[in-house]
């Protein structure tokens, strides 16, 4: 996918505009409101899985006002085994190395700042290929979709891949029970498409040109995934998911 | 004073207690910051040197006294690093053997004032010298002559503090023992740096070695301190107040690997009511090198020697609220000559070490972590209410 491509253009625009509406669904924006991940390392498919489990968790009140807040994630330095005796993590993974908090102001979250520090890490990571996992909480649905990441640093990839999971989980796209195989790509050109989300970002210093930084697609549960081959005219034709209004998002229970 | 430390390497994170150890049953082992050899005491510096040395002579009467204080320590962080390098790319070639202290003092200024182009490919070389050879810059070399010939002016316990080369640690024997101890956190792999992570105990994450393998200054004391620690029943850390939040941390990780240690935070004192940093300068006619040409001429060693402890130690006190006064200075000075005359020829300690009544007295004046506070020390000289054992105080630890 050539992402400065007019016609690409149009389409990576139309998922943009839509994630606008789908998150903030046309109501005044929250007060400074986002969710704290305390990680001591990196291993994306217990990422991936805790995010989920973390989002498949919100109460309905906590997954609308975090969604209207654009799922915003800070990523802190931090070991969980050292800090949840003090800290009430709303989720925790099973290897004691990741936890969420719960969606919080920055008065909620003032202990944590104080004593961590972001998690920067600067080199391109060296990811596995694939990554299949099911959406924890429900037998197989048959439903299956594929997430394609590319190549980068721990920086860009928590928080394009966090964003992801959350608004798909979020949006009724990614269902507990569905099959998720995530794929490390080394760049995001020849995409299949059409996506049932992705994650839209500017191109720095590019005239407000925009570039995909995660691309979202439903699979056929009864085959493989063939090496995406389409072209962006073709992607531009393909109508992406529809999301669901924020009114109208599923609860989930705690 | 300890001969120098043995290097060797323990992964074990438990406090080393089958190592040689002192023999006596109280042991302390003094672990100051070192004031780094880039430019000229200031009275800060010389404030915080007699306050370790005062410390040091009086709890020896007690027991023994290790003092952990070398220029090697802290030669690896940038400070350092950098300023040799600004050195040699802005005056390649330049002779030092010649210069003054504050000619020197006054480059490390320019330095700090220079945009720094200096990165971590350009530090590298200087770092190896220094980890392969103990190697200092010429310009550092001469400080340290310089420091010397002023150390036995004053009458430090040991005129070449900091020359000594302790045994320490690898860098990476320290992040292994700290991550066995739980209190490391790595994103190395991730191109992020290595923190110590005190966070179970509500300190906050502090980085020790930057992501380009860089270690700070706490990287730097902790490979010495982890190495000999343990082999004390009690560990001093000394820093001035500015480092305070960081030898906290300091204290904390050695009670992790089960080592008894407190803090000691001593002022700076300011200059026309200015407390900063060296690097800012200001300093120009307050160095040591100055004060001694001023005063001693004049009022000669002995007077010099103790009047400096009386007015760096006791009359600036643990407060930073006076700034540095050479007339206050003199006062001190004459009133040392008086009380030299009082006392007479100072009381030496002979073979069976310092007189009981000198021990009980110091005894009176050590807190529980076992060292004499050198403020109530120092103050006690001053007071005219308690009988103070003089001629052996001033042969003891004044000297």
């Amino acid at each position: 996918m050539t992402v400065l491509h007019n016609e690409c253009q149009d389409l990576l625009r139309r998922l943009h505009d839509e994630r606008l509406t789908a998150c903030a669904g046309g109501m005044p924006a929250l007060p400074d409101l986002s969710v704290i991940v305390v990680l001591s390392a990196l291993d994306p498919a217990a990422f991936v899985t805790g995010a989920l489990r973390f989002t498949l968790g919100l109460d309905r009140r906590q997954a609308d006002t975090w969604m209207r807040t654009y799922t915003r994630a800070v990523f802190l330095a931090g070991n969980p085994e050292n800090l949840r005796h003090r800290f009430p993590f709303r989720h925790v993974s099973p290897d004691g190395r990741m936890a969420w908090t719960a969606p919080g102001d920055p008065a909620a979250h003032t202990g944590l700042r104080r004593l961590l520090r972001a998690f920067h890490g600067t080199t391109p990571l060296d990811l596995p290929p694939r990554i299949d996992l099911d959406v924890p909480g429900a037998p197989p649905t048959g439903t299956a979709h594929c997430l394609y990441v590319p190549a980068g640093t721990a920086d860009r990839y928590l928080v394009d891949v966090h964003h992801t999971i959350a608004e798909a989980v979020l949006r009724d796209i990614l269902r507990p029970g569905d099959r998720l195989r995530v794929r490390h790509v080394p760049d995001m050109e020849n995409l299949a498409g059409p996506p049932e989300y992705a994650r839209v970002i500017a191109v720095p210093d590019a005239d407000g040109r925009l570039r995909p930084a995660t691309w979202l697609t439903r699979e056929d549960p009864a085959s493989t995934p063939s090496p995406p081959v389409r072209s962006p005219h073709h992607l531009a034709a393909g109508a992406p998911h529809q999301p669901a209004p924020a009114h109208a998002r599923k609860g989930r229970a705690a | 004073m300890r001969p120098a430390l043995a290097e060797g390497v323990q992964r074990c994170p438990a406090p080393d207690r089958s190592s040689p150890s002192p023999a006596k049953s109280s042991s302390t082992l003094l672990a100051p910051v070192t004031v780094t050899p880039t430019k000229p005491l200031t009275p800060s510096h010389v404030k915080f040197l007699l306050w370790m040395d005062v410390l040091q002579r009086a709890t020896a009467c007690l027991g023994e006294v290790t003092c952990l204080y070398s220029h090697r320590t802290f030669a690896l962080t940038q400070q350092v690093l950098g300023f040799w390098e600004y050195l040699d790319r802005v005056m390649p070639g330049t002779a030092y053997h010649g210069m003054t202290e504050e000619e020197i003092g006054a480059l490390y200024v320019r330095s700090h004032a220079s945009p720094s182009t200096a990165t971590a490919e350009t530090l590298r070389p200087y770092a190896e010298r220094v980890e392969r050879d103990g190697w200092f810059h010429p310009a550092t070399r001469r400080l340290l002559d310089l420091w010397e010939e002023q150390y036995r002016v004053i009458g430090l316990l040991d005129p070449e503090l900091g020359r000594h080369q302790a045994g320490r640690l690898a860098q990476e024997d320290v992040v292994a023992r700290l991550l066995d101890a739980g209190i490391g956190l790595d994103l190395r792999p991730w191109g992020g740096p290595f923190y110590l992570d005190l966070s179970a105990y509500g300190l906050p994450l502090r980085q020790v070695v930057d992501a380009q393998g860089r270690p700070n200054f706490l990287m730097c004391a902790l490979r010495e301190l982890l190495l000999v620690a343990g082999r004390y029943d009690h560990v001093v850390l000394a820093s001035d107040a500015e480092l305070a939040p960081d030898y906290r941390l300091l204290a904390r990780t050695l009670e992790c690997f089960g080592m008894r240690a407190s803090r000691l935070a001593v002022t700076r004192v300011p200059i026309g009511g200015v407390s900063r940093s060296t690097r800012h300068g200001g300093w120009e006619g307050c160095t040591l090198g100055a004060l001694i040409d001023r005063f001693v001429p004049e009022h000669g060693v002995p007077a010099f020697r103790l009047g400096l402890r009386l007015y760096l130690v006791a009359g600036l006190g643990k407060g930073a609220g006076q700034s540095f006064d050479p007339e206050h200075l003199r006062r001190q000075i004459n009133r040392a000559a008086r009380m030299l005359d009082q006392a007479g020829q100072p009381g030496q300690p002979g073979p069976a070490g310092p007189s009981p009544e000198l021990r009980v007295f110091l005894r009176g004046l050590a807190g529980a972590d076992g060292y004499v506070d050198p403020y109530r020390l120092t103050s006690s000289l001053l007071s005219r209410h308690r009988p103070v054992p003089l001629r052996d105080l001033l042969g003891t630890v004044y000297t």
